[in-house]
This record gives C-alpha cells, sequence and structure tokens, in this order.
C-alpha cells in the first residue's frame, strides 16, 4: 500500500529533563502521516514520555524541562505563545486505563465539543453517532447512550474514550498502551480499529506487546534508556534489524 | 494452654472490646435522646413554634353598656371547665409555654361582654377576650379580686359571685420560639451565603492551581490550625470587626444577624475548605488527564468534572456546616447578641435557637423543660434540613448525569 | 540475564537435530557411492533402509521447526533461523534419496563387470561430496563465505556433467562403452548433478538465515 510519506511530526534533538535526571536524550525521527507508528521499548525507558511531548501533556508536571524541536506540520509546538489547547484538540490521547468520566455515554462524547462552544442538539447527536460508529461501538450502545458509561465493559470502555478523542476530529491520535489493561479479546477488537483508523489519522501507539507493534504498525521505533536505538519500517525491525540491541530485546533476550 | 487456644482467647477479648465499645457508644447516644425527648415532650406542641416570645399583657375595662347577663349554652362543658353563666366565659386550668400554671380562657360567649374591652393602658384601643389568652386578675369594685393563682375554678366562682366590674388583666400567650426559628433560618442562609463561595472557592485555588510551596503548604498548615480554635475567639472577633462593619454599611445599632453569619461564616471557613479539599483530592487524576487531552481548559475542567464529581464532599461539607451553625452558641452571644426577638430583622440583634436556650438556662429558674424542648425541635431542624438537601442534592446530580 | 530459555533450548535442540540429519546424509551419500563403485549389493540394501530415517529426521525437524513456530512466535533471526531449517531439510532429504537412488542403482547392474566408474564421473563425485560436506560445515558455523563457496562450484558440477554426456555419446557410438552400463552411469551422473543443486539449495538458505535475502530478493 503506498504511504503518503508526508511528514506530520518532525522531532530533532529533544533533550527532556525530570528535574535533574534526563529521561529523553537527542531523539530524532519524523512520524509519517496516516501510518502507525510504535514506540516499543523497556518499561521506563522514555516512551510514554515521549509520547507526552507530542500534546504537550508534560506540561502537568511540574519539574519538566525541554530542550530541542518539536514540529508539528511545520510548527515548533514549543514556541512561547504556543495555543497548547488548540493543539490538543488536533493531536488526542488515549490512557492506558479505560477513564471515560462519570457521565452518560452521550454526554462523554460530546464533553469536548462543548467546551468548544458547540451547543446544537442536531449537530452534537450527528458527531456522537459518527464518533461511536468510527470507534466500532455503535451498534452496542445506540439504545443506551443515556446510561452511564461506567456499566460498559472495560474494552467497551476503552472504545467510548477512542470515540470521545475522535469526536474532536484530531489529526493525529496518541495511545499510551491502550490494550494492556484489556483481555485477549476486547485488546484484538481495538486492534482491528486502529488499522481502520489509520486510513483517516495518523496514529502514534506505545506498546509494551512487540506482536502487537508487529501486528498493527508501519514503522517502529525501538527506545532504550531514553534514546532511539532504531527506527524503521516495521517488516525491517522484525526480520532483520540493524541493531543489535534491537535483535536483542525483540527476541527476548533480555527484558 | 496451647496456641490456639490462647490465640482464641485473644482473639476473643478483642471482638469483646470491639462490641463493648460500640454498645458503650449506643447506650451513650440513646441515653442523650431519650432524656430530651422524655423532658421535653410536654411542652412540645404546635403553638411554641408559631407564636412569639414576648407575652403582652394588657389591662382592660368593659365597654361602656356591657355587662353581665344571662349566657347559657346548650353544650355542657368537659370536667375541669368552668364556665360563668353570668360573664359567658369559660376558664380552665393550664401549663403556658413557659412551663408555669395559669388559668386559659377556654370559650368566650358570642354576646359576652368580654367579647369588647377597652383597652386601659396604651396601644390598641379595642381588645378582646380570646382562646387562650391567660387570665391573670379580675378586679371588682366591692370585692376582692380573682387571682389566677387560686385556680379556675374559684375564679369563675368569684366571678359569679360579682356583678361590679372594675378591670381585667389578661396576656397574650407568649413563650414562643418562632423568632429564634426564623433567626436560626436566616443564620443558616446568610452564613451559607459567605462561607460557601468562598470556602469552596478557595479550595480549589489550593487544590487544583496552586503550586506545591513552601507558602502553599504553610497556608495548608494555617487552616487546618484554624479548625481547632474555639468559637468563642471567633465570637469575639465577630464582636470586634464585623459588628462595627455592619453598623457602618447598614442600619444596625449593635450585633445583628448578618454581623452573626458572616463570624459563623469565618469559624466555618477552615472547616469547608479542608473537607472540599478532600473531596477534590479524590476525584481520580484521570478524569483531569482526559479532559485536558480533550482540549479542555483548566477551568472547563474545574468546573465541568472536578466540582461535579466533588460534590459529594461538597455536601457533607455543608450539612456539616448547617448542624455547626445550628448549635453554636457561644460565638453568637457575641456577635448577635441575646435579645430575644418576635420581629426578626436582619439587621437586628436576634436570637438563634442555641442562644435561646442558652438564655432560657440562664434565666431564673432554668427552664430546663423548655430547653428540652427546643432541643427536640432543634433535632427535627437538623433532620428535615439533611433530608431536603439529599433529596435536592439527588435531583441536581441526575440532571448532570454524575454517579454519587 | 538472557530469557526465553525455553526458545533458547528449543533452537539448540533443532540446530543438533538438523546437523545430525545432515551427517546421516552425508554418510549414506558416500555410502551410496562406495556401494555402486564396489557392486556391494549387501551395502546397497543398508543404504536403502538407511533413507527412512533420513526421512524421519525431515518428519521431526519440521515438526520441532513448527513448535517453535506457534509456541514462541519467532522474530527477526530466530524466525530466519527456524523457517530457513524448514526449507533446508527438504534438500537434505533430496540428498538422502538420491544417495539411496544411487544405492539402488547397483541392485540392477552385474557383479562381474566392473567398467562403470569413469573418471568424470568419480571428479562428479568428489565435488559434490565436498560440496555437500562445506554446506553442512557453513550450516553449522553459520559461514556465509563458505556458503557461497558452495555456490560458486556448481558450475564445475554442471560442466562436468556436460561433459560426461558428451564423452559418453561419443564413447557409445564409438562402441567403446557398454549400453547396459552406460545408462547407469548416466543416471548416476545425473543425481550427481542434483544433489550438486542441493547442495547449492542449502547455501542459498543458510545465507538467507543470516541476511533475510534468498538468491538476491529479500524475504521480507
Amino acid at each position: 500500500m503506498m504511504k503518503t510519506e508526508k511528514i506530520v511530526f518532525d522531532i530533532k534533538n529533544l533533550n527532556l529533563f525530570y528535574g535533574e535526571t534526563q529521561a529523553l536524550k537527542n531523539i530524532e525521527f519524523p512520524i509519517y502521516e496516516k501510518e502507525v507508528t510504535a514506540l516499543i521499548g523497556p518499561s521506563g525507558c522514555g516512551k510514554s514520555t515521549f509520547l507526552r511531548t507530542l500534546n504537550r501533556m508534560n506540561d502537568l508536571v511540574e519539574s519538566c524541562k525541554i530542550s530541542g524541536d518539536v514540529s508539528f506540520n511545520d510548527e515548533n509546538i514549543y514556541q512561547t505563545g504556543m495555543d497548547v489547547i488548540g493543539l490538543r484538540k488536533r493531536v488526542g490521547m488515549v490512557f492506558q486505563k479505560p477513564n471515560p468520566f462519570p457521565m452518560s455515554i452521550y454526554d462523554n462524547i460530546v464533553y469536548g465539543p462543548k467546551c468548544q462552544g458547540i451547543k446544537g442538539k442536531a449537530e452534537l447527536n450527528e458527531i456522537v453517532e459518527t464518533s461511536l460508529k468510527q470507534a466500532a461501538l455503535w451498534e452496542e450502545v445506540k439504545d443506551r447512550l443515556k446510561e452511564s458509561a461506567l456499566s460498559l465493559s472495560g474494552g467497551q470502555q476503552q472504545r467510548l474514550c477512542i470515540a470521545r478523542t475522535i469526536a474532536m476530529k484530531p489529526e493525529v491520535i496518541l495511545m499510551d498502551e491502550p490494550t494492556s489493561a484489556l483481555d485477549p479479546v476486547a485488546t484484538a477488537k481495538i486492534e482491528d480499529l486502529i488499522i481502520e483508523l489509520k486510513q483517516n489519522y495518523t496514529i502514534v501507539i506505545v506498546t509494551h506487546n512487540m506482536q502487537q507493534a508487529a501486528r498493527i504498525s508501519d514503522r517502529t521505533a525501538f527506545f532504550l534508556l531514553g534514546e532511539i536505538v532504531e527506527y524503521g519500517d516495521t517488516s525491517h525491525v522484525f526480520s532483520t534489524p540493524d541493531q543489535k540491541k534491537t535483535e536483542e530485546y525483540i527476541t527476548g533476550r533480555f527484558g | 494452654m496451647s496456641m490456639l487456644s490462647k490465640r482464641k482467647i485473644n482473639d476473643g477479648i478483642m471482638t469483646g472490646i470491639t462490641y463493648g465499645s460500640s454498645f458503650i457508644s449506643l447506650v451513650v447516644l440513646l441515653s442523650i435522646i431519650i432524656y430530651v425527648f422524655a423532658n421535653g415532650i410536654k411542652l412540645l406542641n404546635w403553638d411554641l413554634v408559631t407564636h412569639n416570645f414576648e407575652a403582652v399583657s394588657y389591662i382592660a375595662d368593659l365597654k361602656d353598656g356591657t355587662g353581665p347577663g344571662n349566657f347559657t349554652v346548650d353544650r355542657d362543658f368537659d370536667e375541669g371547665i368552668y364556665y360563668s353563666e353570668k360573664w359567658g366565659v369559660a376558664l380552665k386550668d393550664d401549663t403556658n409555654l413557659l412551663g408555669k400554671n395559669v388559668v386559659v380562657v377556654h370559650y368566650v360567649h358570642p354576646d359576652s361582654p368580654f367579647k369588647e374591652l377597652n383597652n386601659k393602658g396604651v396601644g390598641t384601643v379595642d381588645l378582646a377576650l380570646t382562646l387562650d389568652y391567660e387570665v391573670i386578675r379580675i378586679a371588682f369594685v366591692d370585692s376582692a379580686s380573682a387571682l389566677s393563682v387560686r385556680g379556675s375554678e374559684i375564679m369563675i366562682a368569684i366571678l359569679d359571685a360579682n356583678d361590679s366590674f372594675r378591670e381585667l388583666e389578661f396576656s397574650t400567650t407568649g413563650g414562643g420560639i418562632r423568632g429564634s426559628i426564623v433567626t436560626t433560618l436566616y443564620l443558616i442562609f446568610f452564613t451559607l451565603v459567605f462561607a460557601l463561595p468562598i470556602g469552596v472557592g478557595s479550595a480549589i485555588y489550593l487544590n487544583e492551581y496552586a503550586k506545591n510551596t513552601k507558602f502553599t503548604r504553610l497556608i495548608r498548615s494555617l487552616i487546618e490550625t484554624l479548625t481547632g480554635v474555639p468559637s468563642i475567639i471567633y465570637g469575639l472577633m465577630g464582636l470586634a470587626i464585623f459588628v462595627p462593619l455592619t453598623i457602618s454599611l447598614t442600619s444596625a445599632t449593635g450585633g445583628n444577624i448578618i454581623s452573626g453569619s458572616m463570624t459563623l461564616a469565618v469559624i466555618l471557613m477552615p472547616i469547608i475548605i479542608r473537607t472540599t479539599e478532600e473531596s477534590l483530592k479524590v476525584v481520580p487524576d484521570d478524569y483531569r488527564y482526559a479532559s485536558l487531552s480533550l482540549g479542555a481548559s483548566k477551568t472547563q475542567t474545574t468546573f465541568k468534572v472536578i466540582l461535579p464529581n466533588a460534590f459529594a464532599g461538597i455536601l457533607t461539607a455543608t450539612l456539616l456546616a448547617i448542624g455547626r451553625i445550628i448549635g453554636e452558641s457561644a460565638a453568637l452571644v457575641f456577635a448577635i447578641g441575646t435579645a430575644i426577638k418576635d420581629q426578626v430583622s436582619i439587621t437586628d440583634k436576634s436570637t438563634s435557637l442555641a442562644v435561646h436556650i442558652w438564655a432560657m438556662m440562664t434565666d431564673e429558674p432554668a427552664n430546663i423543660e423548655l430547653s428540652t424542648t427546643i432541643a427536640i425541635i432543634i433535632l427535627m431542624m437538623v433532620l428535615i434540613l439533611n433530608f431536603t438537601i439529599k433529596i435536592l442534592s439527588k435531583r441536581f446530580m441526575r440532571r448532570y448525569g454524575v454517579k454519587a | 540475564m538472557t530469557l526465553r530459555q525455553s526458545l533458547l533450548q528449543s533452537i539448540e535442540e533443532l540446530k543438533k537435530e538438523v546437523a545430525a540429519m545432515a551427517d546421516l546424509a552425508l554418510a549414506n551419500l558416500r555410502e551410496g557411492l562406495v556401494a555402486f563403485k564396489t557392486t556391494d549389493q549387501e551395502l546397497a540394501n543398508q543404504v536403502m533402509r538407511k533413507d527412512d530415517e533420513v526421512d524421519r529426521y525431515e518428519e521431526e525437524i519440521a515438526k520441532q521447526a513448527l513448535k517453535i513456530i506457534w509456541k514462541e512466535q519467532p522474530v527477526a533471526s530466530d524466525l530466519r533461523l527456524v523457517t530457513g531449517i524448514l526449507k533446508l531439510i527438504t534438500d537434505l532429504e533430496r540428498i538422502g534419496d538420491h544417495a539411496s537412488d544411487i544405492a539402488e542403482m547397483t541392485l540392477h547392474l552385474d557383479k562381474t563387470r566392473n567398467m562403470r566408474v569413469m573418471p568424470i564421473s568419480s571428479k562428479m563425485a568428489e565435488i559434490v561430496e565436498e560440496m555437500v560436506l562445506e554446506s553442512i560445515q557453513a550450516l553449522v558455523k553459520v559461514d556465509i563465505e563458505l556458503a557461497r563457496k558452495v555456490i560458486g562450484r556448481d558450475d564445475a558440477v554442471d560442466d562436468l556433467f556436460q561433459q560426461l554426456i558428451t564423452k559418453m555419446t561419443k564413447e557409445l557410438k564409438e562402441d567403446k562403452l557398454d549400453p547396459n552400463e552406460a545408462i547407469y552411469v548416466l543416471m548416476v551422473g545425473k543425481y550427481f548433478e542434483r544433489v550438486g543443486d542441493h547442495a547449492v539449495n542449502i547455501a542459498e538458505w543458510i545465507i538467507f538465515m543470516k541476511s533475510g535475502t534468498h538468491k538476491n530478493t529479500l524475504l521480507f
């Protein structure tokens, strides 16, 4: 399948510190449009931290300092005066533990649009239906939109969170280990969903599960101790990786 | 003794202690309730709630042209009620709201001369002897007065024995706590109006916006300390600050309800801040992350997601506050004063129910029975308020789709 | 600490089995040749029986390799190793078959006539034996250079086979050769040529196991 090869995020020379500790060292690589880019690597090696730099959620950590260039559509998102809220509308995020609001399914999805000032009932209804359909959840919940989101199963809640993110019509969806809290069937459903979604959205996914990265991603970046050891086409990384460390990690020779 | 049986005995002792403590707590609580009810139930009646406190006494005489006659009635009066056919009035013995023995009007014949009387003192010219008024003294021209201390039977007998009439001394029923109830309600309202926004707002700032510096930690520990300050000190502060403040801003001339509310608000603020902060802390960070990552601003996140979720905690804070307001007496003695009022104005002195109890108890002699009765009424008020707030909040939460 | 002991052990066992199968196939090849040269029909029968063992090895190894695939989901070098092995045991098995075929020729020949060893065939046999030996060595040592050498020698074998045909055609026309014998000599020559091809296949899969490229095509 032909990839568009348009670069959505261009990261150059990214260094990140939590206080004195350096969590990311000289990160440099591009993320391409409408592809799934997987970030793999052992725990605590900076993958999630890196993901959060893409939508500036690291701003919430007081001791976090960043240097370097993170460009989103050729715009440096860390420049002074950057509209962070606008950025987060275009770069959505799905978290490891499904975190729907304790509201109804309907209210969860319209939360984002309402915060933007969208009020019309017809428009909101349409957003709800489209988002739930894109998240492969519509058929299961269309008759109980007013029920609490917490009454859904774990897998359904996660798809709801995806729908909620999609409702904002983002360009990029960041996913931080979205299936690690789910059972295999729910995981498979979400993987299928991701493969569908990449036709319309750029997806960056952090995963502990290498088979998952192999199954669904187009490109893979291997993070180790805050650095990128290797970045390339998934088929290349999983068949003939360039770096010995990559080989050792993905064949499970070390954890 | 084997290890197993030793441990069993230990377990048994510990369980026994826990059971015992619960039992003691239960006994203590029940004792208080039983004491209050047993003592107070006697004086409990609707009039207490609706009547004024001040009993007004009047001295009246007959209007010209009226006098004794023959006022027969068809029915028989019950035992203990004495009717004078000559004057058309029935009296009986009773206890008033304050617990004193009095002679009370039971029935007045429509044609009785007592239906329309002249006021010998100042004030409205026309008076009438109506139901439930206390008759204190009936004076006659030629003979000795009939005094209420002798009882209603004797009074009626003397009445019947006399034709000339000099004057009648009677008084409206008093001892009601209506004024104090109204005051208490005003207090609750104004205190909450002052305390809730400031308290909840501060809690939101401290928990959501403030950075964790030495300064904020200092503020927090100060607030914690304030919760332990005895309320009488706040009363002094109220006297020193709020009373002059309200005097200069409004038509108040001394302690008043507004100044009392302000004082109470200050007492309650640390508690409200603490409780609200705790309930804000409990809201999972997951919700904040989710909201922010959807492109909501911090303010939107705080007010659309965090606050509704902390609602239960804020509700608890409110109920605690109400309880404290109703029960607070020491501070109010200074900040509002101890004058029991019937016409309640927010810029004037008044008493809350608790202060009313205090006033009753410091009276000579201490009126324990009435105090316990008022205590019952307070308990019922608290119950009703709690209940109402719980129902209202359930509806509110359902409307916003927030799960309890 | 190296993890995935289960995978590591399985891979080691697999390699051992493949080495054993290769040794057996090579041994059979040699004995088949000896039987043919010396018209030792008893040896020939022995070689034919031993071929069953080689076949069984193929099945065993295939089973083990598949187990590693479903159980361990191998990637990268592990994956290339397992799939490479699955492919090259086919060629080893064919080598074993050809050894048996060569031995079987012996059964059709007259014990007394002994004119079937021609220098060209001998040369072919020599080279092909070496090729198989070297391909097995390359497999065990994962030696790409050696594998390339094996591939390079195939041309020589093909040339020799052409020479054999030319020579035999000429000598048959000149009536210098007994046609009965000649047919078998030709067939054996063909078998040698095939064994050479299989040795080359094995070498090519060895290169794949190292680099992911088979005959200059990247298979990933």
